[in-house]
């Protein structure tokens, strides 16, 4: 599959293309039984109400082809993505877990996720919660780094307006509010279900 | 150093749940239920809000006539000082992620009257118009403050932000504050308290 890789397939996964170039969608086929994988994993002893965040490292091989290196566990709200990968490959980003002890799925990107993904450049980084799967996607407008106390803050204000004012569910005011900070940190977003085909929702 | 380290390398999402728990809490104060997730439909919701919201060009023509000791060149400077000086004074350089003001200086055009004219044309993007408006409005007070020193001179505008333009030409400063003050003070009530 990793051969029959088109040239801007890969410019895309080595961050390279500009966010007008960027694919209406973005077919992660290669690595989604890893990530549904991790997502079981992830909610094992929900029953007792433990669950625990899972991550691993999304890398290009040397033959284009994608895949999930490095899985880790976390704890129930944090995980530390192990990015050392071999020279043979290109780290495209990080894919990590949203479970939630009451069973709550769809949830997208926290504050500290954007600013994770910002903070290290990654070209994409990668949230599955239940049966939705979410992206971001750097670009040229992204910034070099950002304060993740300033993008925490600034995601409460916009989920709790959302909330509240906008009436929307959590998973929608989350949705939304990563897609207001996308737009202010030039990110783009991508949205899609546990089949790995997402479609792009914002390009900055 | 370490420690920084370390924490810039945790993700750690539990302030993402800390406001869900407290949305819940709202919802609960409130006798709010939990609405339905359709995430599809929050998409066109907040589509529907950008495009209402919409980016806006701005651009400002300033015509200063150069009146003798003065020369075209003198005046470009000083103007170039004063626009950035009022950029960063009035916090309009804190919308512009990282995008430059354009300032272009046209050649000196000489008048009828044998009197040349600096121009100059400040062009920038706005992202996000209601909360730019505050900033935008103490930069045209700010500027109209600095040029009096520099009369006469008169103000063009093409000011472009959602589906709301306005055209002005050949005002003064205060003048010209005036007509965007009152086309702009209803379209850009902000959408929320803040």
């Amino acid at each position: 599959m990793g051969e029959r890789r088109t040239r801007k397939e890969v410019a895309f996964y080595e961050g390279k293309l500009k966010s007008s170039e960027l694919p209406e969608k973005v077919n992660l086929a290669e690595v989604t039984a890893e990530m549904n994988d991790l997502w079981e994993k992830s909610v094992l002893n929900i029953k007792v109400g433990e669950v625990r965040e899972h991550a691993a490292t999304l890398v290009l091989g040397s033959n284009g082809s994608l895949r999930l290196d490095n899985v880790v566990e976390g704890g129930p709200s944090s995980v530390t993505p192990d990015r050392d990968v071999g020279a043979d490959r290109t780290l495209v980003g990080t894919f990590h877990t949203h479970p939630y002890p009451d069973g709550t799925t769809g949830m997208a990107f926290s504050g500290a996720d954007i600013a994770y993904a910002i903070n290290k450049g990654d070209t994409m980084t990668l949230v599955q919660s239940g049966q939705d799967t979410f992206a971001l996607v750097h670009t040229e407008k992204t910034p070099a780094s950002v304060s993740r106390a300033v993008l925490e803050a600034e995601f409460d204000v916009l989920f709790d307006e959302y909330v509240i004012e906008d009436a929307m569910s959590d998973q929608e005011a989350a949705l939304v509010t990563n897609l207001d900070l996308c737009k202010r940190y030039g990110l783009a977003f991508y949205l899609g279900k546990s089949d790995g085909k997402l479609e792009v929702v914002y390009k900055p | 150093m370490n420690a920084k380290r370390d924490q810039d390398n945790v993700i750690d999402d539990s302030r993402l749940w800390q406001a869900v728990e407290r949305a819940r809490e709202k919802r609960k104060a409130l006798g709010i239920e939990a609405p339905t997730t359709d995430l599809i439909a929050a998409i066109r919701k907040w589509e529907e809000k950008e495009t209402a919201m919409g980016e806006g060009n701005f651009e400002l023509k300033l015509e200063v006539e150069a009146i003798p000791p003065n020369t075209v060149d003198s005046v470009q400077a000083r103007l170039k000082e004063v626009i950035e000086e009022v950029v960063a004074a009035s916090g309009l350089d804190t919308l512009l992620r990282g995008q430059k003001p354009q300032l272009v200086f046209a050649q000196g055009l000489p008048t009828k009257e044998g009197v040349d004219i600096a121009l100059m044309v400040l062009a920038f993007v706005l992202h996000e118009a209601p909360t730019a408006w505050p900033h935008l409005k103490a930069f045209l007070e700010l500027l109209g403050t600095r040029l009096k020193k520099a009369t006469p001179r008169t103000i063009n505008a093409d000011i472009t932000i959602g589906k709301k333009k306005v055209h002005i030409k050949g005002m003064t400063p205060e003048d010209a504050i005036k007509v965007i003050t009152e086309e702009y003070e209803v379209y850009f009530q902000p959408r929320r308290k803040g």
